[in-house]
């Protein structure tokens, strides 16, 4: 049983901010699949839910060439675009299949079909998926609120479990993940039920005829407070040649990480067993990479 | 609010509130009590329904949801006196035993079928993933939707899956 709410449904983005700065105890419903849960176990309680799922400007995928100012080649999801669209899309499949084979294991296939990327990102979900290969890829958010539209990058979104940048009435519009064709990304976790114990998001552009390594970005779910970048990975391993890294097993790569992960002990594991889930998540990424650049 | 959808082919309207739940309304209201209420955090699958074709949790979907669209549940497959042949393949692979998690299980396995027809096990385990067993019938389960598949090859449809 839900409590009762009144139920609104806006077919503008201007609309549906008015009525969030307007009514009092309001919430954005899209999917559901986290606020209907948080709702149902009375942890919150809403007087009146606000549908996005009217509103077109929320819709779509797409690429983007350069906005004319020398900016990048992007890929923009509308972020009414559920995790089974995401899985199934042509321009995804096409341009970040990486993204497809993440969004295919979000969840279950029930969750798919009714969760939304930009709820996903909203909820602020320690364990989120996206968020890490978001955070790997230099992903930007766009959200809309009283004072307009803004980007926020992918690094400056998540503040804390549960807690992003969006200002109170704000809601996210899409999410824009830049295309470079050099650039190889894949994601990978460990997880026994619907959210990651451990996730690991790489993004990995190789030089010197594949042989050695340009640019590494590496990201972390599941095993903070918020989901995290390793800059101490990623600064150790530019430059490095690839036959070097390989050498590398789990246990390497998770003392090397440690250098940027405390995780605590939980019911989901312990602190070591985190770090060693993260090791064999980043040798078991690098390794699948490096073979597809290889057969490129 | 006033709702106009198909339930199990066919046409219904009624009144609901928006904070209804649309496992509630079709268990309460419309006496359809194949699909059960059991984890109410969409983890468990039991009350798997299927809205246009795709499976969602009925128990985490608001009723008004069912605007405009196409609700299956398990009471629309096949009927008292004739099982579909997913349902018959079930049997004959032991993929039940109390029954609980069934209609779900069945549900999300004719959702497949009609996507995939010749599903490879990765596209079982893919799909079947949020649906518990507690008994543990998931040999039976998988076995009955690789059964039911290969029977509809075998019948040389045009392959699609009823």
């Amino acid at each position: 049983m839900l409590r009762p709410f009144s139920f609104h449904e806006p077919t503008s983005l201007a609309e549906a901010v008015t009525l969030h700065a307007t009514l009092e105890n309001a919430a954005y419903y899209a999917g559901g699949t986290e606020l209907l849960l948080i709702m149902k176990e009375g942890l919150v309680r809403y007087d009146h839910l606000i549908n996005l799922k009217s509103i077109e400007a929320l819709r779509g995928i797409e690429v983007r060439e350069n906005n004319g100012r020398a900016g990048q080649r992007r890929l923009r999801i509308g972020a009414l675009t559920r995790h089974a669209e995401l899985t199934e899309d042509a321009t995804v499949a096409r341009h970040i299949p990486a993204l497809a084979d993440l969004a295919r294991r979000i969840g279950n296939i029930r969750v798919r079909n009714a969760g939304t990327i930009g709820g996903n990102l909203a909820f602020g979900e320690p364990r989120s998926d996206l968020a890490a290969f978001l955070l790997a890829l230099g992903a930007e958010i766009e959200a809309v609120g009283l004072e307009g539209s803004r980007k926020i990058p992918a690094g400056e979104f998540w503040l804390g479990p549960l807690e992003t940048a969006l200002l109170p009435d704000e809601v996210v519009q899409a999410v824009e993940l830049p295309l470079d064709p050099s650039e190889r990304c894949g994601y990978a976790k460990i997880a026994v039920r619907e959210f990651p114990t451990a996730g690991v998001a790489m993004s990995l552009t190789l030089v010197d005829g594949a042989e050695r390594v340009g640019a590494l970005r590496l990201a972390v779910t599941a095993v903070h407070a918020v989901p995290t970048r390793l800059p101490q990975v990623e600064h150790w391993a530019s430059g490095q040649e690839v036959a070097q890294l390989l050498n590398f097993g789990p246990d390497e790569w998770a003392e090397v990480a440690a250098g940027d992960l405390h995780p605590v002990d939980d019911i989901y594991g312990s602190k070591d067993y985190k770090l060693h889930l993260v090791g064999v998540l980043i040798a078991r990424l690098l390794r699948s990479l490096v073979t597809d650049a290889a057969e490129a | 609010m006033e709702i106009h959808c198909r339930v199990n082919g066919h046409a219904v309207a009624f009144q609901v509130e928006p904070y209804e739940l649309m496992a509630n309304v079709l268990r309460n209201r419309f006496g359809l009590k194949g699909l059960k209420v059991a984890c109410e955090r969409q983890i468990c699958g039991a009350c798997t329904v299927l809205l246009d074709g795709e499976p969602v949790s009925a128990c985490c979907t608001l009723a008004l949801e069912m605007r405009g669209r196409d609700v299956e549940t398990i009471e629309g497959v096949g009927n008292a006196r004739t099982l579909h042949d997913l349902q018959t393949a079930f049997i004959e692979e032991a993929g039940l035993q109390c029954g609980y998690c069934t209609p779900g299980m069945v549900l999300t396995s004719l959702a497949l079928l009609r996507k995939k027809p010749h599903p490879e096990l990765a596209d079982i385990t893919e799909w079947l993933h949020g649906n518990i067993c507690r008994c543990a019938s998931y040999a039976g389960i998988v076995a009955a939707i690789q059964r039911a598949a290969r029977a509809a090859a075998k019948e040389g449809s045009d392959g699609s899956y009823a």
